[in-house]
């Protein structure tokens, strides 16, 4: 029987170990900062990123390398792909609200 | 092992120019890079897509394969096996910069280039070398789950592949199951940390970290949004027109609701504190859709009749202008 882990729900970065763990400069990040793309908040002067920063920045960074896609660009298929993803969650959602209709 | 036809994988003929063979690799990798496909195996795909791409983009590398092609052994299976005393010249890691993850590359293509300068590369990258400590490799993994197991939290079990390098820098992955406590409440797009779950530190460093990122199945009845959810409920035209009690199932089991006289197709109604339980208490929303039996008794056409009669005056065309 595995035994049971204790879990973090509530995490942050601070820029050295997003840059860290992502495997990334923190000039890389904080181009990412001024494109709107990750939004840290400010702590007595020390940036602070939010747990899903690191998914995002990964995100961003896989783009830049298999798609040779500039930082402006990426910053704008993060846009896009959160866009796509909410627009099919939405329409998940009035499919299944109007499903007898769609059935029949 | 699997013979792997990079051309066929990179859609161009064995002929193909290099100019060629990058087209059509930047078109491919675009279609299934994992992050922006909504293809299923779009992951293995564009794996596949790195490799064929790492070869045939190279002409050492190319020139090795097309001779490897006309001399390779195939079983009748189809299983590939280069011919004894097989070596390749480019060896992968003096084969020039690549920026192609290494590590998913299958066995077909470490017979013929070889893959213990995989493993060193990756570890020995930047100067790095033996003796030296290394924080272990973070995991990243998804955890789905049922809307039902994400409502009430609890224990749930979870394999991951964890790669451990051993002294000469060779990867091996191994299993591991943990159970892991999710609390109530999550959904998707949320991450949980696991601390020290990841890949093993080198020279005694610190183990990495295992991220969850949190995926909700969808569910057959209830949707979510934020931290509510939202359910279409069928009632009739006549509990509408009268309101009625009626039973709405939730998240937590059964309750009762009341539908109030003069409902309408559409209208919102309110269970409290019937949603998840995220950083705040959702609802559970109530959508009313009036549905009607698909075949009347002759005493209800009847009872339709008089309906028409005494509701004569509306008109649901009326915005139409019909």
């Amino acid at each position: 029987m595995a035994r049971e882990i204790k879990i973090d729900v509530t995490y942050s970065f601070t820029l050295g170990e997003l840059s860290d763990r992502a495997g990334v400069s923190p000039d890389f990040i904080l181009e990412l900062v001024d494109l709107g793309v990750l939004e840290p908040t400010r702590k007595d002067k020390v940036l602070i990123f939010e747990s899903r920063s690191l998914a995002r920045l990964q995100r961003a960074r896989r783009l830049q390398r298999d798609l040779d896609v500039n930082l402006p660009g990426i910053a704008m298929c993060l846009d896009l792909l959160d866009e796509i993803k909410q627009l099919r969650w939405e329409i998940d959602n009035l499919r299944r609200l109007h499903k007898s209709e769609f059935e029949e | 092992m699997e013979y792997k036809d990079y051309y066929k994988i990179l859609g161009v003929k064995e002929s193909a120019s290099a100019e060629e063979i990058k087209k059509s690799y930047r078109k491919l990798a675009r279609k299934y890079h994992p992050d922006v496909s909504k293809e299923t195996d779009a992951e293995t795909r564009f794996k596949e897509l790195g490799e064929a791409y790492e070869v045939l983009k190279d002409p050492e590398k190319r020139a090795e394969y097309d001779q490897l092609r006309k001399m390779g052994a195939f079983s009748r299976d189809g299983n590939f096996q280069p011919p004894p005393g097989w070596e390749s010249a480019s060896h992968f890691s003096s084969g020039g910069f690549t920026d192609a993850d290494p590590q998913h590359f299958s066995d077909f293509f470490e017979a013929i280039f070889g893959h213990s300068g995989t493993a060193h590369r990756r570890y020995s990258h930047g100067g790095r070398q033996y003796g030296f400590q290394m924080r272990g490799d973070d995991i990243h993994h998804k955890l789905p789950l049922f809307l039902e197991e994400a409502y009430s939290g609890g224990s749930k079990q979870i394999t991951v592949n964890i790669p451990e390098v051993d002294e000469r820098g060779m990867i091996s992955h191994k299993r591991k199951t943990l159970n892991v406590k999710i609390p109530a409440g999550m959904t998707s797009g949320q991450h949980i940390r696991l601390r020290g779950q990841g890949a093993p530190g080198i020279g005694g460093a610190e183990n990495g970290d295992l991220f969850l990122e949190i995926e909700l199945a969808p569910h057959p009845v209830f949707s979510v949004q934020g931290s509510d959810i939202l359910i279409s409920l069928p009632i009739t035209p006549w509990e509408a027109a009268l309101g009625a009690q009626v039973v709405v199932p939730t998240l937590s089991g059964k309750v009762n609701l009341k539908i109030p006289k003069g409902a309408v197709q559409g209208q919102k109604l309110r269970l409290k504190g019937k949603g998840l339980k995220g950083t705040a208490q959702g609802d559970q929303i109530v959508i009313l859709q009036i549905a009607v039996p698909p075949k009347h008794s002759k005493e209800a056409e009847d009872l339709y009749a008089k309906l028409a009669e005494h509701e004569k005056s509306y008109n649901p065309r009326e915005k139409m202008g019909v």
